[in-house]
């Protein structure tokens, strides 16, 4: 062990005196970072990223630019294209901040926005229309779904990140499936994608069984012209992989994956209990970061790099302090990050990879502080969102998103963004924000309008159109510091038509992710570059901004979990006994009225004479009388 | 008694009273009154008092872009008027009872008129026995419906005003006043445009006899020619206020093809809901069909009586409604003691009065289960509604029973009290 | 005829119809129930059904008494009251037409075996069937037939909505309206019957009767008049009309609706049927019950069966065991040690155990007042979030720190605790799960759900820091006893009577009973031999803990929200430890977490009477809506006859001639007298209202008492200034009475459908307000009395009090558990208690006390108690006079 750690130092002196390069435009190259969180939890993110210069595209020569994917995005007109898949939620109270500052990941389902060239709007919904019915047959996702009422136009919430100089007449349009359920079947044409298939390179640890068992995952593919203030411009495709693993559950053997419980013995117990004993354990507190293996927690250890990949850029980086010892399988060198939280390493083109991150030892310096300290602490997000259902009963009802601003010092201004389906109508007359000094949700804080119209300052709303439109509905607000600002208004629940009922009508119907986007603040502070979980390797942490230049938009981009709205339901057996029985009842109705009408009335012992002419022969004969007698009365 | 001379302190007092109930239950009871803006039972999407296309006005928001707002125009600017609601909800109360109280003296000339016992063309033997303007009025008043609808502020009360007025100018003989009161409520409810043809009658029989148009055919004319004009004027008033002409589908186009479903006391979102879509356009055509035909059919048959055949169109109207509410219900319950005097000779009045209550009490019942309690479905409601169709109804046809047997036996007096058959 | 004995139909009265029933009559009722008693008793030696029954394939000339045998026979108690409800006044009314004898030739003879070879025929050969029928129904229609046939003679139409229908063909609706309602009767059967009374009733088989001489001379010979008792002879018989029957009795009871509406109807034609409602209401009420004490059948309940298919109860293997058991010791031993401090110092200690599980916290403060006390508290709930789900959908887990019976719940709350250690390595839930620590088992659920709904009111409740999805279950888990356990208890009782869906009951039963094989017992039933008894007794239980609404645990605050939930509660002296119960649990959440859907499926109505055996709405309802509807008719019955006096007059003039009496009731009705009364009355019923649930403990009892002294007097007070004041007549005292009648019917049927149980109970309770009338003229104050103190025994505060006795609890702290439930979950029996028993109750005393000119009400009760035509002459005479 002594040997390996000493071969271990001189690797990393020797990598001292390398300096990395510049990435040059048209490459490719891939990233691994790994990021230990609390509570036993590991956020690893894979990138990968390939240029390829829009004269060649033009040209229809895609060189790392899959062809699929350009194909389709020449034949649709479309100049820039965000894709996400997204699984589970991010506790940000425990994980901090998202990684790329979440500007890589959708809420739960899956999630489209792109920038069309289109004339007019109805050509750019038809390009639109294209390009979903595309997507979804290339990532088996059922993005044809998203048709008009699933479809909006955002205003304020997107920027495009790459640069469309050339281009004016662009249009942006976003959609959301909210209930598309994400698996392997999207992962494996996401990673036919790629230059090396998932043969070799960090791909290999993608495994669907790991992936989709993380506590949180978000598949994202981001195309977009970048033109470098020199050189030609290029069109960029970014596919980016966040998963958030449990340590404890990705360690189990694929084997047998049923928690049973432990053996006694091997149960952790805190002795210091008085009643302590053999039969009787208390158990000790939630392990917070475990040793753990890449082949350990992936299945596999790494199956060397691509050989494509720009050997300048590391392929793999882990976030831990430098004070705890990592070992690495042999031929494989580490080069620590000036900052000290960070380390990176270059691994031989065709060697397996792997690491192990040991529990801090007694002589570990982390030891004898708190187990949190073993790993680097995450930084706390700009602003906490948390959106709820309010009200009962199926009639109507209220959402409620608690933001929360934990900074002491700074105002957040975002723009909180909803896309909600059209039989959800919403008063907007009954938005308010309200705002209760410090953290919590007091019930006892009560709205002032003033107030919150100081807090909402610019609302852009589009009412839903029944069955052709949904609700768009985009707030620019600012949060105070340390402040929990409430924003609620109330909706109505419409019935629809029993054939507009999915299969599962009782289940309810989900409301997409609220998206919330943080605008920056004029002058990036230093803090925004560390947001990045690549911030060892420069190029990447440059280019994870987007559009690579200081132009940006979004500080931050946040989303909600996604609601269950359940709708009144009809009774689906009962199409023709309702048919049936109004009918009886108008008919019943028609025909009193009418039998009453037509006929006339004998004394119950005078014979019938019938016959329908007579009937009208009498009201003909009744109507005339009727009007010589008013004209005999007038004059 | 005849309601002619009634001491003014009585009518002072009724309408005071009436309006210090609703002030009371307005300010003590605010829950309430939200409670009731929001059931079913009071407030449709065409009716409901709910500030959404009030705000969107205020802000230049078109409220006609989009699915929640299908009112006339012409009341985004009288709210907007109004103080804001939010701040003094008082002014808004007081419309809304002032309202009421003007629809409760319309009815009080109506039924001072006695145009119900004796028309031009026709006098009920029985029409001594009536109740007074008072008595109407008061029924009408402390009806529980009208209460409620007042208090849930739907908008209905203003038609129910339009359409009470009108009857009451045609009545008094003032045929102008009629038809312009009647174009307002076609303009802000549109189904009241179907009584056009027996309210032209009513106004032919009680026009003054100075400067009485004798020939049936040009007043005919010259009534429809108001209206239309009249209509004309909203509209391009309505178009000035909104900017656009995207108020009519949203507006009448919603009564027309009854794009919302929201549940109301009607027969037809259910049918609606469970409808095959292939189908959907038919059907809306022959509830259209079926509710405008009985215009005819009533105006030929009781041409002598006017008055009743408004009556009768008020009731199947509370029932074949695209979205009826109570507060049509109240309207037709307002329009029904006129007729006290052939009370009589109606046959089911108790059974009526049984299955009304009964529905009352066991829709909002239902409503709960479904809705709330989640243990009852749709149909539940659905049969309560039904069932308040049919008790309706067959309040219709007792009333067309009795006063057509009242008219039959003013020509054969021997028949009083014998037993009668039709055939 | 006004007040006949319309009102106050007395046992005497029923007693003297059964006395003056003829001799055949007699034997035939006598013989029909013989028959059934063997049926019942001998029924392991003797099937008399088989031996009796018309089956057409072993009718030979051997078995050719079943032509004979089989009207006598039934297939069960229903089917036997039913048709001798039907049968009996018709054939009294024959036998007194035609004299015992020919009534005994006719129907031992062609009456019976005509229809019975008929019905053969046409089944045997025609249809090829072969079904066995029995059963006097067949005789019930052949009357109806031959009377229906006279009827139309007398006057041959009614009219309905204008409509008029010809009078002979109202047994065929009968007939038809049988069928609906009873789809296995031999629709066959009765239309032979049907067949065969017209043919007679046209007067085709007067051959069949023997010639009167040949009866004359055998009554001569063997003095039968004297010898017999109740022998009606040939001379005896009554040449004059037959008595009119309701159409509704051959309809058989249950249509009550139309037998009022038709009854309505006929009674503008025949004043005579005004005798009839009391005994229709009354019917009503017995059938209802009868109906209630069917239920446990096996013909009647049902075998529960889950629905919603993917909860796959017990389809999954459960691993809670093992070293989860020291956990649960060590949680133990912490719980332990808590017993007996505050609820803030319980949650401070809580609070880390919970957080060391890797969940996020939060409290929650509230605070109730009721009855002069406060119910205070914190809950302290946490989240377990699903590893892969969204914040969508969420199932709760309640650990209450006592149960309703205020035992510390020491094995629950480690239970829980280790649960959620044990769920929170899964990695399958679909949904979060809630772990809801509540200090008491009433209040703090119930601040929880409410404001987890934001259905609170945030000066007494505070709101939830912390939320998660949808909630589509919630378990509450129970576990006070110390020592192992033997079978589990489920608790399914909400508020105001709301159940779970079944769906949740029956997985549970699965999982506990079928694949963990410990007990399952309902309703405190402990043990139970699935036999009517038990089966009756734990639907009893049931009912009268919905019909009470009070929350019966932690549960039950969750199902007016729409989440199911139930209560388990592990009891007696068994093998079963800690595990095994988390076990259960643990298979009932996996089975939730399943569920696709909320669920919906199964049903949200039903009576429970075992564990796998259930009764569904559509099968109870009816005796609660028969015993609102006995109100309604009497109601119309009230209404039409206080329209109808001087019609009975016309009626009378014309008595003899045919024509019929006017359709319109010349009389008007003044309304707004009785209206006045009964708003009064009822606006008076808040006051109990408001006095009872506002006042606090300690003075419940004296206000109690000053209320019942209050109570005692008020009718007589209340009457007297009604003679007073307006002297009222007996026709305004009648509208009072129907009105409110109508009220309590209306409430009572609206109610049936929220709270079957409560209305049920309520209306029982008030099933003598229908009856009671004012007194006759003749020792009246004797009556009054008598009337008074009937009605007070069965008044509410009387049944307050008793109920009071039976709970041994007081009448205080009954009075303060209704005001508990009143203003902490919004249980409204003390509303229905106040505001729709009482003021029934009320004016129906105010009525029997009212002092109006009813003396006539004798004379008409003695009138019609014998002969019609009389009683109509001194009705009317009377009737006059006033």
């Amino acid at each position: 062990m002594r040997q390996f750690l000493s071969l271990f130092w001189l690797s990393f002196l020797s990598l001292v005196f390398f300096s990395p390069s510049a990435a040059s435009a048209a490459d490719y190259h891939e990233q691994l970072v790994l990021r230990p969180l609390p509570q036993s939890a590991l956020l690893a993110s894979f990138n990968f990223r390939s240029n390829t210069t829009v004269s060649e595209f033009e040209k229809g020569n895609f060189r790392f630019f899959p062809r699929s994917l350009g194909q389709i995005l020449q034949h649709a007109g479309t100049r820039e294209l965000h894709l996400r898949f997204g699984l589970g939620r991010w506790d940000a109270e425990s994980w901090g901040a998202r990684p790329w500052d979440g500007a890589r990941e959708g809420g739960t389902g899956v999630e489209l926005w792109a920038w069309l060239e289109a004339d007019t709007d109805e050509e750019a919904d038809r390009k639109w229309l294209t390009l979903t019915n595309a997507l979804s047959g290339l990532f088996c996702a059922s993005l044809n779904f998203i048709d008009g009422t699933r479809t909006t136009r955002p205003v304020m919430s997107f920027q495009p990140e790459g640069d469309h100089a050339t281009v004016s007449n662009l249009h942006l349009l976003y959609g959301v499936l909210p209930h598309e359920v994400v698996c392997t079947e999207n992962l494996t044409p996401f990673l036919k994608l790629l230059p090396c298939k998932g043969k070799v390179g960090i791909a290999t640890l993608l495994d669907g069984h790991k992936l989709f068992d993380a506590s949180w995952q978000s598949m994202a593919i981001d195309i977009r012209p970048v033109c470098p203030a020199d050189g030609e411009c290029v069109l960029q495709i970014e596919q980016t992989i966040d998963m958030v693993l449990d340590i404890e559950r990705s360690k189990r053997p694929r084997g047998n994956p049923i928690p049973r419980p432990p053996p006694g013995h091997e149960l952790p117990c805190d002795t210091s209990k008085p009643y302590h004993s053999h039969d009787t354990c208390f158990p000790a507190d939630h392990t917070a970061n475990q040793d753990w293996s890449l082949s350990q927690i992936f299945g596999k250890p790494m199956k060397g790099t691509c050989p494509l990949t720009d050997p300048t850029v590391p392929p793999v980086c882990i976030h831990v302090p430098d004070t705890r010892s990592v070992f690495v399988s042999e031929g494989v060198r580490e080069n620590k990050s000036a900052s000290g939280a960070s380390r990176c390493f270059e691994i031989p083109p065709s060697a397996d990879f792997d690491m192990v991150l040991p529990r801090p030892s007694e002589s570990d310096p982390a030891a004898n502080q708190t187990p949190d300290s073993a790993i680097v602490p995450p930084e706390t997000p700009l602003l906490y969102a948390e959106r709820s259902f309010t009200g009962h009963g199926q009639e109507r009802g209220g959402v409620q998103t608690i933001l929360r601003n934990p900074s002491p010092d700074a105002a957040v201004e975002f723009i909180y963004m909803e896309s909600l389906p059209w039989f959800m109508r919403i008063y907007l007359h009954t938005m308010e924000a309200r705002v209760v000094a410090g953290a919590g949700g007091s019930a006892h804080a009560r709205a002032r309008p003033d107030e919150s119209s100081s807090l909402i300052q610019q609302v852009f709303y589009r009412p839903a159109v029944d069955r052709a439109r949904g609700t768009q509905l985009e707030v620019r607000m600012r949060v105070p510091p340390a402040a929990t600002v409430f924003l609620t208004y109330d909706f109505e629940k419409s019935i629809l038509r029993y054939t507009e009922y999915p299969p599962d009508a009782n289940r309810g119907f989900d409301v997409a992710a609220a998206v919330i986007t943080i605008l920056d603040p004029d002058h990036p502070g230093p803090r925004s570059d560390q947001g990045s979980p690549a911030a060892g390797a420069g190029t990447s942490s440059s280019s994870s901004r987007g559009s690579g230049g200081g132009r940006r938009f979004a500080a931050y981009t946040l989303r909600t979990t996604t609601l269950l709205c359940s709708l009144p339901t009809p009774d689906f057996s009962m199409p023709y006994n309702v048919i049936i029985f109004t009918s009886t009842a108008i008919a019943l109705a028609f025909g009193g009225v009418f039998n009453i009408l037509v006929r006339r009335f004998v004394a119950a012992d005078e014979g019938p004479e019938a016959g329908l002419a007579v009937l009208v022969g009498r009201l003909k004969g009744r109507l005339l009388r009727g009007a010589g007698q008013a004209v005999k009365g007038k004059s | 008694m005849d309601g002619t001379k009634v001491a003014p302190g009585r009518t002072a007092g009724l309408y005071a009273g009436a309006a210090v109930l609703r002030l009371a239950i307005f300010t003590l009871l605010p829950g309430l009154a939200n409670l009731l803006t929001g059931r079913v039972e009071v407030s449709t999407p065409v009716t409901s008092f709910k500030r959404q296309g009030l705000f969107l006005y205020n802000r230049n928001v078109s409220p006609y872009d989009g699915g929640v707002y299908h009112q006339a125009p012409l009341f985004l600017p009288l709210f907007s008027l109004l103080p804001s609601f939010s701040s003094f909800p008082i002014f808004t109360y007081l419309l809304y009872i002032v309202v009421d109280l003007l629809s409760a003296s319309a009815l009080w000339r109506i039924a001072d008129s006695g145009e119900a016992g004796s028309s031009a063309l026709f006098t009920s033997p029985r029409r001594e026995k009536r109740w007074s303007g008072f008595g109407i009025a008061a029924l009408f008043l402390f009806n529980p419906f009208t209460v409620a609808t007042c208090i849930g502020r739907s908008t209905s009360v203003f038609t129910t005003c339009a359409i009470l007025h009108a009857i009451a100018k045609a009545v008094s003989g003032a045929p102008f006043g009629a038809m312009v009161a009647l174009s307002f409520a076609s303009y802000l409810s549109m189904y009241p445009l179907l009584l056009l043809p027996p309210l032209i009658l009513l106004c032919y029989d009680r026009q003054c006899p100075e400067r009485a148009i004798n020939s049936g055919f040009r007043f005919a004319a010259t009534c429809v020619a108001t209206v239309a004009g009249v209509l004309a004027v909203l509209f391009q008033l309505s178009y000035f206020i909104t900017g656009s002409w995207e108020f009519l589908p949203s507006t009448y186009g919603v009564q027309l093809t009854l794009s919302d479903l929201t549940p109301n006391v009607g027969l037809w979102w259910y049918f609606f809901i469970e409808m095959f879509d292939s189908f959907r356009s038919f059907f809306l055509a022959v509830f259209w069909l079926h509710l405008s035909s009985y215009v005819g059919g009533l105006t030929l048959r009781i041409r002598r009586q006017p008055l009743v055949v408004l009556t009768l169109l008020l009731g199947i109207f509370a029932i074949f409604k695209p979205y009826p509410s109570i507060s049509d219900t109240s309207l037709f319950l307002a329009m029904v003691p006129l007729y006290r005097h052939v009370f009589p000779l109606m046959r089911y009045t108790f059974v009526i009065a049984a299955v009304i209550l009964y529905a009352a009490f066991l829709g909002p019942a239902f409503y709960h289960l479904w809705i709330y309690a989640g243990s009852g479905n749709a149909n539940f409601f659905y049969a309560i509604t039904l069932v308040w169709g049919l008790g309706q109804s067959l309040l219709v046809c007792d009333l067309m029973f009795a006063v057509l047997r009242d008219e039959w036996e003013v020509e054969r007096p021997e028949m009083v009290g014998k037993e009668i058959r039709q055939i | 005829m006004p007040t006949v004995n319309t009102p106050g139909l007395s046992l005497q009265r029923i007693y003297s119809y059964v006395n003056r029933l003829p001799l055949f009559t007699r034997l035939v009722v006598a013989a029909i129930v013989l028959f059934e008693a063997a049926a019942i008793l001998l029924g392991n030696w003797w099937d008399v059904r088989a031996w009796g029954a018309l089956a057409p394939d072993e009718l030979g000339f051997g078995s050719l008494y079943r032509t004979n045998t089989y009207p006598l026979i039934h297939t069960d108690m229903f089917h036997l009251i039913v048709n001798l409800v039907s049968v009996t006044p018709m054939l009294d009314m024959f036998e007194r037409e035609h004299g015992t004898l020919t009534t005994l030739a006719l129907f031992i003879g062609p009456l019976s075996t005509l229809p019975a070879l008929l019905y053969v025929g046409a089944e045997k050969y025609v249809l090829g069937l072969h079904s066995p029928v029995m059963g006097a129904s067949i005789w019930a229609f052949l009357l109806a037939a031959i009377e229906a046939v006279r009827m139309h003679r007398v006057h041959p139409y009614f009219v309905i909505a204008g409509q008029s229908f010809p009078v002979w063909a109202t047994p065929l609706a009968a007939l038809v309206v049988t069928m609906v309602l009873w789809p296995k009767t031999s629709a066959l059967g009765h239309l032979c019957g049907l067949a065969v009374g017209y043919i007679c009733g046209l007067g085709l088989l007067k051959y069949l009767a023997p010639p009167e001489k040949v009866l004359r001379w055998i009554e001569g010979r063997l003095n039968l008049l004297g010898r017999l008792p109740h022998y009606v002879s040939v001379d005896q018989k009554t040449h004059g009309r037959f008595g009119v029957l309701p159409m509704s009795n051959l309809g058989a009871t249950p249509v009550l609706i139309n037998a009022a509406t038709a009854s309505a109807l006929q009674l503008r034609r025949d004043p005579r049927i005004l005798k009839l409602p009391p005994y229709l209401s009354l019917l009503c009420i017995v059938v209802g019950v009868a109906w209630l004490l069917l239920l446990p059948l096996d013909q009647y309940s049902r075998r529960t069966y889950i629905s919603e298919n993917a909860l796959l109860p017990g389809q999954v293997h459960t691993y809670f065991s093992g070293s989860d058991q020291n956990v649960f010791r060590a949680y133990k031993h912490e719980v332990n040690a808590l017993v007996g401090k505050s609820n803030a110092e319980i949650n401070d200690k809580l609070e880390p155990i919970v957080k060391g599980l890797g969940l996020k916290t939060a409290r929650q403060n509230f605070t109730y007042h009721a009855a002069g006390h406060t119910y205070a508290g914190e809950n302290l709930y946490a989240i377990l979030q699903a590893p892969r789900g969204d914040a969508t959908e969420a199932i709760v887990l309640v650990a209450a720190w006592e149960n309703v019976k205020h035992e510390i719940n020491r094995n629950g709350v480690p239970l829980a605790l280790t649960l959620l250690r044990y769920f929170k390595r899964w990695s399958l839930w679909s949904k979060d799960i809630i772990l809801v620590l509540t200090p008491d088992s009433i209040a703090g659920p119930q601040a929880w759900v409410d404001a987890y709904h934001d259905a609170h009111d945030p000066s007494r409740v505070a709101s939830l820091p912390l939320k998660a999805g949808l909630l589509q279950g919630a378990i509450a888990i129970d576990y006070a006893q110390e020592s192992r356990f033997d079978s589990v208890h489920i608790v399914y009782d909400g508020v105001n009577g709301q159940l779970p869906n079944l769906d949740l009951i029956n997985s549970v039963v699965h999982i506990a009973g079928g694949q963990m094989g410990i007990g399952v017992a309902l309703q405190e039933m402990w043990r139970h031999d699935n036999g009517y008894s038990d089966r009756l007794r734990t639907m009893l239980r049931g009912m009268l803990k919905q019909g009470l609404g009070l929350p019966s645990g932690p549960h039950s605050s969750f199902i007016p929200y729409h989440v199911d939930a139930v209560t388990l509660q592990p009891f007696g002296e068994g093998w079963q430890d800690e595990m095994a119960m988390g076990r259960v649990i643990e298979g009932t959440f996996r089975s939730l977490n399943n569920l696709l859907e909320h669920l919906h499926q199964s049903f949200f109505f039903y009576l429970i009477m075992h564990r796998e055996r259930f009764v569904s709405i559509g099968t109870y309802l009816p005796s609660a809506m028969l015993v609102a509807a006995n109100f309604t008719i009497m109601a119309i019955a009230l209404w039409v006859k206080s329209g109808q006096a001087p019609e009975a007059a016309a009626s009378k003039s014309k008595a003899d001639t045919t024509t019929t009496p006017p359709p319109t009731p010349t009389v008007e009705r003044d309304l707004f007298l009785p209206l006045g009364v009964v708003a009064l009355i009822q606006s008076l019923s808040i006051v109990p209202l408001y006095l009872f649930n506002h006042a606090p403990e300690s003075i419940l009892t004296p206000l109690f008492i000053a209320f019942t002294l209050i109570n005692t007097a008020l009718p007589s007070v209340l009457s007297h200034l009604l003679t007073q004041t307006y002297a009222p007549t007996a026709q305004q005292y009648q509208l009072v009475k129907s009105f409110s009648l109508l009220l309590l019917g209306m409430f009572l049927s609206s109610l049936a459908t929220l709270n079957f149980s409560l209305a049920l109970l309520t209306g029982l309770l008030a099933a003598p307000l229908s009856f009671a009338g004012p007194c006759r003229s003749r020792r009246t104050t004797t009556c009054r009395a008598a009337a008074a103190v009937l009605l007070h025994a069965l008044g509410p505060p009387a049944v307050l009090l008793a109920a009071a006795a039976y709970s041994r609890a007081g009448v205080a702290a009954v009075l303060r558990e209704a005001a508990v439930g009143w203003h902490v979950c919004g249980t409204y029996s003390p509303l229905v208690v106040w505001c729709v028993w009482w003021p029934a109750w009320l004016a129906t005393s105010v009525v029997v006390l009212g002092k109006g000119e009813d003396g006539d009400g004798d004379g008409e009760g003695k009138g019609n108690g014998k002969g019609n035509g009389k009683g109509n002459g001194k009705g009317n005479g009377k009737v006059k006079t006033t």
